[in-house]
């Protein structure tokens, strides 16, 4: 409780230190708003309900799914300058491997930024996905596997 | 001089990618085609964008602050875009298909 | 070649206005509902874009804030219309 109420402190007095730039006359409503931050962020956000998260899972994540995300814009606009539009798109479904919840949601959120994928309905164990091009391999255990670092879940 | 150099790279790589999302979405044949579009090429751009004028700011913090958009746009095209394609979905709009030749 | 990044970031913030303007044509033509929503992907991309590139080339440091303020919000406003579908269980009728 103790921990993580200052390690969540800590990233919100970042926060407030980077929008601020730094300017430390207005410290008293500093203070109101991080603490306030920090308590909205424990009651909305327990550590209880959080599941453990990898620091560096996280940042291994980070710079591929970055990677991954510029692949994506790129891909996505070439298609849009061809004279010819070289779309097969098709709807797949999609069985989900990472558990309910933040995992879950992560996947979701990430998949629809990478390359030639986005989620269109989540239901049950699956996802519906519509991609640009069918022929094009899914990166989807990829994926899968990348979240389950961040969340500490070593395979 | 270096930093300029980048900088402009950086600001016609952005516009590029904007142009590139804007001529996506009046192109693609359906809603769920114009999504990739838009969620990918426009936050492509937007992150040169901010990168290149991250890179002309005064202080750290400021620098910061600008890249600090990025994630933020991330999450709102993530959720939006998802928004978006279930409820096209649920209105029961068809995925576009290509004509066989 | 002759210019500022300050000029140059006036320049790209207008093709940016320009591209939104055709965008948001499109958005308002459809033809189906869901398409006149993707004028919401728009601000947040776009406009973002718009507002730093202005703060840089008008020297107004002030328009940055407005930038972090207009992509936290739309962050904020596109969880919340995504956040029943993501972590709800049961998919109610939202008809509205």
């Amino acid at each position: 409780m103790i921990v993580s109420f200052l390690r969540r402190g800590t990233l919100f007095a970042l926060l407030w230190l980077i929008a601020s730039e730094g300017n430390p006359a207005a410290w008293p409503l500093a203070v109101a708003g991080i603490a306030g931050a920090t308590v909205a962020s424990l009651w909305l956000l327990p550590a209880k309900v959080l599941p453990p998260i990898s620091p560096a899972g996280l940042a291994r994540f980070l710079i591929w799914f970055i990677r991954q995300s510029l692949a994506g814009g790129v891909q996505v606009a070439l298609l849009a300058v061809q004279p010819r539009l070289a779309l097969r798109p098709a709807l797949i479904e999609l069985p989900l491997t990472v558990p309910p919840g933040l995992p879950r949601l992560l996947f979701t959120a990430a998949l629809s930024l990478m390359p030639g994928t986005l989620g269109v309905r989540l239901q049950g164990d699956t996802l519906l996905v519509h991609v640009l091009d069918r022929q094009q391999p899914l990166q989807a255990e990829e994926l899968a596997e990348r979240v389950a670092g961040v969340f500490g879940g070593a395979r | 001089m270096l930093l300029d150099a980048l900088t402009t790279l950086l600001l016609l790589a952005g516009a590029v990618f904007f142009f590139a999302g804007t001529l996506g979405l009046l192109r693609f044949p359906d809603v769920y085609t114009r999504l990739h579009a838009l969620a990918k090429a426009d936050n492509l751009g937007l992150g040169c964008v901010l990168a290149g004028l991250a890179l002309q700011a005064d202080s750290l913090a400021v620098a910061l602050k600008l890249l600090a958009i990025w994630p933020l746009a991330l999450i709102a095209s993530a959720a939006v875009g998802y928004s978006i394609a279930r409820r096209a979905e649920r209105l029961g709009v068809v995925p576009w298909q290509e004509q066989d030749q | 070649m002759n210019f500022t990044s300050a000029e140059l970031a006036l320049a790209v913030a207008l093709f940016l206005l320009v591209n939104l303007g055709a965008a948001l044509w499109r958005a308002a033509r459809g033809p189906t509902p869901a398409d006149r929503m993707l004028a919401a992907l728009l601000f947040g991309s776009t406009g973002t874009g718009i507002l730093v590139l202005l703060a840089f080339a008008g020297g107004s440091p002030a328009l940055v804030d407005v930038a972090l303020t207009l992509a936290l919000l739309a962050a904020i406003s596109g969880i919340a219309f995504a956040q029943r579908a993501w972590l709800g269980k049961v998919e109610e009728d939202d008809a509205a």
